[in-house]
């Protein structure tokens, strides 16, 4: 009897029910995978070349409280930055630079100056300004799935450099991930 | 984190009907600040503590006419508080908020609690700074995560929608009235503190007196109507309890009070009356205990809000007596315009 009279007070107060729609929301955040390129190992190489590699997992870093209920993920935007570069000698130094994920690739740039560069948009959702082929972009959009699966991802750097590089440098990958959660 | 977000996704629940996930991290906000939570809080669950007060003040008679000595009533009523549109959405404004802000521009409109149930793709996105610099760059006001505003529950879409005639709050209410002397009624209302299998409690006290006026006025067997002045007030008190040591909890206190003029006339079974008067209500709202944040810092009753209503108030209603039994509706025009259908007995 108690529990029914707390029931029907509760009726009134805690507002029963919901919409056809229920809860659902979407949650972004930023993730960045970054790397450090290290002169004195770029320029060892014969042919000033550094294959970068990292295994991340953005469901479980940066989507843990809500990956259990989420019913769909996209990757809204690519961005890229590379900074901390110190050109002490003045001399221009040019990178071929490309990006796979999982081994597909997702971003393949020739002819770079090594520089810092400010952040650089290389793709964005709806936006035609992108500088990812549309296979690249197929790629892009079906990381989703791994994330939704909760798989890691294996992103990996290839720079190749004309000459080699005065300072180490950072390379900094930021993916805007967004989940659509559906309550229960 | 987490361990600090189960409460505050009962008190979300609680107060919003949540299930399973709150959309706003509510544990993040107050690892930056209660009041961010607080403001937030506020706004949205304004329409169900606003409607709780109005309705509070409602169902108290079904006629203008007292009892006679020790004639009593036994009345169980259902009142609903229409939450009006204006309050289905409140104004998000960035200024109102430190740590917690909407990128597309400098305020949004949002729903409230009794706002429309929208999907995501309808619901702009709320941004909170790394306040914490949880990446440890010294950047404080870079964005740390976005999610959708929290939707309103879309109650007139649901089961409740079903059963009310408007979007409304409503307040379940039930009442004892007892005739006394000189054309006197005490209506008593009083739900003894209840325990809910040690997880809440809830209590309801209750007073008013109705006098009939009409006897000291000149000419009275000759006045056709029946002309009363009624006060009385409703105290409510529920505490929900978070953990077993009863050391965390949301408590509710509300109060509301009515002063009326009424006046009725009994036409064969049914008795048409109108009344109008001042009433007012408020509520507090608090989160309480000591609370251990992830971040190193603990908070202690962080969340506490409080409504106020007040202004005049016209009802008119009509009361069907079949033998000892009342069938009553009653429509009040005030701020939040309240229906009330009851159900009781009468005797003398």
């Amino acid at each position: 009897m108690k529990k029914k009279l707390y029931s029907l007070f509760l009726a009134s107060l805690l507002l029963l029910g919901c919409g056809e729609v229920g809860i659902e929301f979407d949650v972004t955040k930023t993730s960045t995978v970054a790397y450090n390129v290290s002169a004195s190992a770029v320029n060892a190489q014969p042919g000033n070349a550094l294959s970068l590699s990292q295994s991340v997992n953005f469901a479980s870093d940066d989507f843990d409280e809500y990956i259990e209920d989420a019913e769909a993920v996209k990757i809204d935007k690519l961005t890229f930055e590379f900074k901390d570069y110190d050109n002490t000698s003045g001399v221009l130094v040019f990178k071929d630079f490309s990006l796979v994920a999982d081994d597909q690739s997702i971003l393949s740039l020739t002819g770079l100056v090594v520089e810092d560069t400010g952040v650089v948009l290389a793709y964005e959702d709806g936006n035609p300004a992108s500088l990812l082929s549309a296979a690249q972009v197929a790629t892009i959009e079906g990381l989703g799935n791994n994330i939704l699966g909760r798989q890691a991802i294996t992103f990996k750097v290839d720079v190749d450099f004309t000459d080699d590089i005065d300072s180490d440098y950072t390379i900094e990958l930021n993916f805007d991930v967004t989940l659509r959660v559906k309550g229960d | 984190m987490k361990r600090f977000f189960k409460p505050l996704l009962i008190f979300c629940f609680l107060a919003g009907g949540y299930s399973a996930k709150a959309q706003l991290d509510l544990g993040l906000l107050l690892e930056a600040g209660s009041a961010d939570a607080n403001t937030y809080l506020q706004n949205y669950m304004a329409p169900a503590f606003r409607g709780l007060g109005f309705g509070m003040n409602g169902g108290w008679y079904q006629t203008a006419k007292p009892h006679k000595t020790l004639g009593f009533d036994l009345t169980v009523s259902l009142i609903a508080s229409k939450v009006p549109a204006a309050d289905e959405f409140f104004t998000f404004r960035n200024s109102d908020f430190n740590n917690f802000y909407y990128k597309g521009g400098s305020s949004v409109q949002v729903p409230t609690m009794f706002g429309p149930n929208l999907g995501a793709d309808d619901l702009p996105q709320l941004t909170v700074k790394d306040f914490n610099d949880f990446d440890g760059d010294n950047d404080f006001d870079e964005d740390l995560i976005s999610i959708s505003a929290p939707t309103g529950l879309g109650l007139d879409e649901g089961d409740l929608g079903n059963l009310l005639p408007f979007n409304s709050v409503p307040v379940p209410m039930i009442q004892a009235g007892v005739g006394l002397f000189k054309g006197t009624d005490l209506k008593l209302r009083f739900i003894p503190e209840q325990n809910v299998e040690d997880d809440a409690t809830v209590s309801l006290l209750g007073a008013g007196l109705l006098h009939d006026v009409t006897q000291w006025l000149p000419g009275e067997k000759l006045f056709p109507l029946s002309i009363s002045v009624f006060a009385g007030f409703t105290r409510l008190e529920s505490e929900i309890f978070f953990n077993d040591e009863k050391t965390q909890s949301m408590a509710l206190e509300a109060n509301s009070f009515m002063a009326q003029i009424i006046a009725s006339k009994k036409l064969f079974i049914v008795t048409p009356y109108v009344g109008l008067g001042y009433a007012t209500s408020d509520s507090d709202v608090s989160m309480l205990g000591t609370y251990n944040l992830d971040n190193g810092n603990t908070v202690v009753d962080p969340i506490n809000f409080t409504y106020e209503n007040s202004g005049f108030r016209a009802n008119v209603g009509l009361t069907l007596h079949l033998a000892i039994f009342n069938f009553n509706a009653d429509y009040a025009f005030q701020e939040y315009e309240t229906l009330t259908v009851g159900f009781g007995i009468s005797i003398r």
